[in-house]
């Protein structure tokens, strides 16, 4: 062992702390062959004996006894804890604070995903529906649909009805994603000329929208003598507002006690400009 | 019929936050003695330990429920407190010069006059009084591991919980504070003679 050995490990040496016994000896054999490393031994020995002696004078010093404070401390925290319900700590009240809050704040954005979403699906194009016998319904462009004024439409001309099993029947289409008509006197026209090339029998025209929730609608009747070849070519949809007396052109019962009001129907013109079908809405 | 063991420090704490008032009395018995020690050692005040013995139940009464047994003992979490007001003691009033006189019966040098010779009495006051300035005017991070060490005989792993630091970090702040307390309590007639040795260089 070395100087800067002996150096390294004096504290231990003086505080008997040294875990290895060889280490110990060598210190001890260094410590004979030099005298500086000796002297130095020396002096932490007496300085560790004075440490002592300040230690011991320490020790002796009066301790303080447990103070009243420290006893008052303890008692209001058992009194807090033992407190009874409703009559809350401010901590405690301020935990449940936030988590009310919280909850609140999630409440109202589900309550705002809620309202956006409605205003969505209200803001959604209208749907194609199909005239009776066609099984599906088909969205159509914004561009595609028109206004027109009911007082521009012609009253169209009753035809004799036509036999039930015609493609003309009376199987209805639900409609979905409609929207409610705000001014009664204009109403969109969708055009169906794209669709109705494609596949007559299936999709032949396009609905009015409307509010489903509210109409009720009667079969389409033929207005003149339409066949399949007139609706190959398309043709358009446009709801009107008739006189009541329509009902009556076409068969169906009239309340005569509202003569004077109108009825709306939805009129089928096909591609020759020419009415074709009529059904009633309520 | 043996007689039922006494609870440890954790149980005592435990029971202590629970509300035992006897269990808070048992743990102070035990503990605040190595508590006040430590005040008094490392500010050399006894008001001052007073208080920071007082301070250290408080805490442990309002904040007891942080202690983690896994991380150390209830003693090293007491210590460490302790060693966090006294801290902050000393740098609020390091601005604030104390009374000779008023330290001087704080530190209780007149307490122990056991022996019967009244010479060995006073040799061995002075040189307690000796030390006592000399750890005081270490700096804190060496004042704090001699206190530990040397003065609570604390083991290297017992004072390393206490601040938080690695072992070898305690054993190289206390060389360093061994040496510098050797150095400040050198004699003077030995400063004397490096003296003369100087002037001899000169000459």
């Amino acid at each position: 062992m070395n100087c800067e050995d002996f150096e390294s490990n004096v504290d231990d040496l003086v505080r008997e702390q040294m875990i290895e016994a060889n280490l110990f000896a060598q210190a001890l054999a260094h410590r004979e062959e030099c005298e500086a490393c000796a002297r130095r031994l020396e002096n932490q020995r007496s300085l560790s004996f004075k440490l002592r002696a300040l230690a011991a004078e320490t020790n002796s010093a009066q301790l303080p006894p447990l103070g009243n404070a420290v006893l008052t401390a303890l008692r209001s925290r058992q009194a807090a804890r033992i407190r009874p319900m409703g009559v809350t700590s401010r901590h405690y009240r301020a935990k449940v604070a936030g988590v009310v809050a919280g909850a609140l704040a999630v409440a109202a954005m589900v309550l705002v995903v809620i309202a956006v979403a409605a205003i969505r699906s209200r803001s959604v194009s209208p749907t194609v529906q199909g005239l009776p016998n066609s099984p599906g319904t088909k969205n159509l462009p914004p561009s595609e649909i028109a206004i027109v004024k009911t007082s521009e439409v012609p009253a169209p001309h009753p035809a004799p009805l036509p036999n039930k099993s015609s493609r003309w029947g009376s199987r209805r289409v639900p409609r979905r994603n409609s929207r409610r008509n705000v001014n009664p006197g204009i109403v969109p026209v969708q055009s169906i000329a794209d669709v109705s090339n494609k596949d007559t029998t299936k999709e032949t025209a396009s609905s009015i929208t409307s509010d489903s929730a509210a109409e009720i609608t009667t079969d389409f009747m033929p207005v003149g003598y339409a066949s399949a070849t007139t609706l190959q070519d398309g043709g358009q949809l446009v709801r009107v507002e008739l006189p009541r007396s329509a009902l009556v052109a076409f068969g169906l019962p009239m309340n005569v006690n509202r003569y004077d009001e109108k009825v709306k129907a939805d009129v089928f013109f096909s591609a020759d400009g020419m009415a074709r079908a009529i059904r009633f809405v309520q | 019929m043996s007689a039922k063991p006494d609870p440890s420090d954790s149980e005592l704490l435990q029971s202590m936050l629970a509300g035992d008032e006897k269990a808070l009395a048992a743990l102070y018995q035990r503990r605040a003695r190595d508590i006040f020690r430590f005040a008094l050692q490392m500010c050399g005040s006894q008001a001052l330990a007073d208080d920071v013995t007082q301070e250290v139940f408080m805490v442990l009464i309002r904040e007891g429920h942080t202690f983690d047994a896994k991380r150390g003992s209830v003693n090293a979490f007491l210590m460490g407190v302790a060693r966090n007001h006294v801290l902050r003691r000393l740098r609020r009033e390091r601005f604030y010069v104390s009374m000779e006189e008023d330290s001087q019966s704080d530190t209780g040098q007149n307490v122990s006059r056991t022996t019967e010779n009244p010479l060995d009495d006073l040799s061995r006051t002075e040189t307690i009084e000796s030390v006592r300035k000399a750890v005081l005017a270490l700096p804190e991070r060496y004042r704090e591991v001699v206190v530990l060490c040397d003065l609570q005989e604390m083991s290297y792993l017992e004072a390393a919980e206490v601040l938080g630091c690695a072992v070898g970090t305690v054993r190289s702040r206390l060389h360093r504070a061994r040496a510098l307390l050797i150095e400040k309590m050198r004699p003077v007639e030995e400063e004397e003679a490096v003296d003369v040795k100087s002037a001899r260089c000169f000459a």
